[in-house]
């Protein structure tokens, strides 16, 4: 081998790739016909196919593409769908013993690829939700359906085996979207390819799939809404970094940034032709407080921490002032929000007053004591984001200030729910959502706070035997007042989901059922 | 030559065995599983996330995992993503392509411009240029990827709009070689870059050791230019020591890629590495750590074999 002859074949090289790299620096005509939107989100779903993805993002991009029986509008009222009707006691949809729900379909719908949509597609879906042999992460209240009688070809009646006043939010947000029958029956559901693809009766179809960079949807041409959806194409491009998540929101080439930052939030708010939007979700910061801890069993010491913390200079420094403080254990945006339960409004004195009581005298170097022991308490974290972090550091300085010894430990996401389970830990910092139709998890399915009070989950075990709504309502507000006087978990504030919206981009109106619920009806201004 | 071949890929197969068993036991070392992750979800109740586990074959015992695991691969198959259900070798490959657009373009450039700069410390007489040398290869080394990235899209994607913001095409996906370049350029230098500082540091050191070598003043006394007794004397006796650290440093650079991956969105297996570890994908993540071995392994090969290319004294036989 001659290695002048290397050198120079080298050069050549290079000076090649220098000219067509420069040559695609030219400014190239972009063409815009058609109608496209470009969607950026930092999160890359796992798979499309639904129920078999239920984190927000998954479920999002899904309802794109499929449908479900009822949905909410952004003023959280039950809307029709794939139904005709919103069932209900006053209408007869829902028998007077509160067991069977009765949907009328509605006709002249198809799926994307032409098949007619039927009632042997909801019972399909039911049936899938209902095979303990298929890996659907959760099930919601379909698992609780005795059967689903198909009454004809549009009209179907769902029997629970007891009194079930939750259903229409199961019909609403959660697995609520319609799979079709004819293309999964007797296929190997959860490695269908309907992971990677789409076939729903909602008003996009799922073209493509480049994982890490994109996906790519185009108008169903078969969709039932007369004229919609007004778009021609959604592009949802995954960008992870900052850095490119502003970079293309600097060039104007982001319609919808979802899941802004607190730090991108102010970002944005600078920009001229972007404003920040939140969507509503029943989400919220807190923490989880170990009830059979040694310290922490002890409700002084857990309503000593509660008014130790400043929860108000949290909300106003680290969250960005867009979240006011919570004191109930659901959410001011939730229905059954209880705005009146008592608050501990920052007061270290009372703290401090409270600890004494319990018998923790202050000792060396500020750290109180108790018969020996120190009042040490270690904050569980998720690693990874510097916001939580702030929150965290800020609670550790508060809670020195009353004189408890505060440690942090920080775990990966997947390790915190076994940890949590296990019971391994003092005190976790984290978020938790509840459903429209409360399911209560946190207190019936997991508690990891290990809370025990009859009475409190007496009243939760009566909210699905309640028909009426304002009964149910009254339940789970007593409940959220004995457990702010309990303090069993410390509710911090409101989880914001911001997303930026570009100005071009028309109808957009983030809701109950999400931020892309209505995007059949957006447009962008030429 | 073959023998030699044939006998160093046969010693490779206990190698990578041994090494899959210990990932094996590491990924799975940290607590939590693929299922955990829907525990976010307010109505999975821990029934749900239990069921899961045990349709995932989670419940079984790690060795008979690995088993199954093992198994899988010696039949061509790498088991199934839990979180994007499919198959782990198609979601691993997918990435294998990119990366080696994003690696390659980075070594290349990483070559073009670290052996020359070498080159050029070595043997200017100037105190400026060697200075200049100095500062050039420390800013490379000591500057990091996700600041100098971020830079290069805050200056040349928003302010100048030479470049754009990332991903690998205009639509996403390259539409065609000008495209793909368009988009490759920035993100190839930034983590070219790193590299450039470290070789040109090599040559520059070897170099300067070859240059006061008996046969380097015999090639000048006979009255060889200056030009061809670095070019065709000296350089060449630095290859050996050269080619051994490329072999070390080429496959490590399939796996160092997450920092410029996330800063310019590039779909490279450093990124889905990371979050298939987070999301505990024990197939991806084993599928595509497995890739790392066998590059390794291979470089380690190839790197044997340059040496006798390089070096005709060895011998193989």
């Amino acid at each position: 081998m001659h290695r002048q002859t290397l050198v120079r074949t080298t050069l050549l090289t290079t000076l090649l790739a220098a000219l067509v790299f420069a040559g695609g620096l030219l400014p190239s005509a972009h063409a815009q016909q058609s109608e496209q939107i470009t969607i950026v989100s930092p999160q890359e779903p796992k798979t499309l196919l639904p129920h078999f993805d239920q984190l927000t993002l998954a479920q999002e991009i899904q309802s794109l593409a499929y449908d479900c029986l009822l949905t909410l509008n952004a003023e959280g009222d039950y809307v029709p769908e794939l139904a005709t009707n919103v069932p209900s006691l006053d209408n007869g949809g829902i028998s007077a013993d509160g067991t069977t729900y009765t949907f009328r379909l509605r006709e002249g719908v198809q799926w994307a690829d032409g098949e007619p949509f039927t009632a042997e597609d909801v019972r399909f879906t039911w049936q899938v939700l209902d095979d303990p042999d298929v890996a659907v992460p959760s099930r919601g209240l379909w698992d609780d359906i005795e059967d689903v009688e198909i009454v004809d070809t549009h009209e179907v009646k769902i029997r629970f085996p007891d009194t079930n006043v939750s259903f229409l939010g199961a019909a609403a947000t959660e697995n609520c979207f319609v799979l079709p029958e004819h293309r999964l029956s007797g296929t190997d559901i959860a490695n269908s390819d309907l992971n990677r693809t789409s076939l729903g009766t909602g008003p996009f179809v799922v073209e493509e799939w480049q994982s890490g960079s994109f996906i790519r949807l185009s108008k169903n041409p078969n969709y039932w809404k007369d004229g919609l959806p007004k778009l021609d194409q959604i592009r949802v491009r995954f960008i992870p970094g900052t850095a490119g998540q502003r970079a293309s929101l600097e060039r104007g080439e982001t319609d919808l940034q979802l899941d802004l930052t607190t730090a991108d939030f102010r970002f944005v708010e600078d920009l001229d032709n972007y404003t920040v939007e939140q969507t509503p979700i029943h989400a919220w910061w807190m923490f989880w407080l170990n009830n059979e801890d040694p310290i922490l069993q002890d409700r002084e010491v857990r309503q000593a921490l509660a008014y130790a913390v400043d929860k108000s200079l949290i909300t106003e420094t680290v969250m960005g002032d867009i979240v006011r403080p919570q004191s109930a254990a659901l959410p001011p945006s939730h229905w059954a929000h209880n705005p009146d339960v008592k608050q501990y409004a920052f007061n270290p004195e009372r703290a401090r007053e409270l600890l004494e009581n319990a018998g923790w005298t202050l000792g060396s170097g500020g750290v109180r004591t108790k018969d020996g022991e120190r009042l040490s308490v270690e904050i569980l974290n998720i690693a990874g984001q510097a916001e939580r972090r702030q929150v965290i550091q800020i609670v550790q300085s508060q809670w020195r200030e009353v004189g408890a010894e505060v440690a942090i430990r920080e775990i990966d996401a997947a390790n915190f729910p076994p940890t949590m389970a296990d019971g391994d830990y003092q005190v976790a910092y984290g978020w938790f959502s509840e459903k429209q139709a409360p399911v209560f998890n946190l207190w019936l399915g997991t508690n990891w706070q290990r809370y025990a009070n009859d009475e409190a989950f007496e009243l939760l075990e009566q909210v699905p035997e309640t028909i009426d709504r304002d009964q149910r309502k009254d339940l789970i507000q007593r409940f959220q007042a004995i457990v702010a006087e309990d303090v069993p978990i410390l509710p911090l504030a409101p989880r914001a989901v911001l997303n930026a919206v570009n100005d071009r981009l028309q109808g957009y109106d983030p809701g109950l059922s999400g931020s892309l619920w209505n995007a059949e009806t957006w447009s962008v201004e030429p | 030559m073959l023998t030699y071949l044939i006998g160093r890929l046969a010693g490779a197969i206990p190698r990578l065995l041994l090494i899959s068993l210990i990932l094996f036991l590491v990924v799975h070392l940290p607590s939590g599983g693929p299922a955990d992750i829907y525990a976010a979800d307010p109505s999975a109740s821990p029934q749900d996330i239990e069921r899961l586990r045990e349709i995932w074959g989670l419940d079984q015992p790690l060795h008979v995992q690995y088993g199954q695991w093992l198994g899988n691969v010696v039949t061509g198959s790498w088991g199934r993503s839990f979180s994007e259900r499919r198959p782990a070798r198609a979601v691993v490959s997918e990435r294998i392509v990119n990366t080696v657009y994003l690696t390659g373009g980075a070594l290349l450039f990483a070559l073009i411009m670290g052996i020359p700069l070498g080159i050029f410390g070595a043997t200017s007489r100037s105190a400026v240029s060697r200075y200049l040398f100095q500062a050039i290869s420390v800013t490379g080394i000591s500057v990091p990827t996700f600041w100098s990235g971020t830079l290069v899209i805050l200056v040349f994607s928003v302010y100048l709009r030479w470049i754009p913001t990332g991903g690998m095409g205009a639509s996403g996906t390259p539409s065609s070689v000008g495209d793909l370049l368009v988009h490759l350029a920035a993100p190839a230098i930034v983590l070219g870059s790193v590299y450039v500082a470290q070789w040109s540091r090599y040559v520059h050191a070897g170099l300067t050791e070859a240059l006061k070598e008996d046969y380097v003043r015999t090639a000048r006394a006979k009255g060889a230019s200056s030009p061809t007794v670095v070019l065709r004397h000296a350089l060449p006796n630095i290859a050996i020591p050269f080619v051994t650290v490329l072999g070390l440093e080429v496959p490590r650079m399939l796996s160092g890629a997450m920092v410029t991956e996330v800063v310019f969105s590039w779909p490279g297996l450093g990124r889905l590495i990371t979050d298939s570890l987070l999301a505990r994908d024990y197939p991806v993540v084993m599928g595509a750590l497995m890739v790392f071995a066998v590059a390794v392994v291979l470089a380690n090969l190839l790197t044997d074999l340059l040496y006798g290319w390089l070096d005709p004294r060895i011998r193989y036989d």
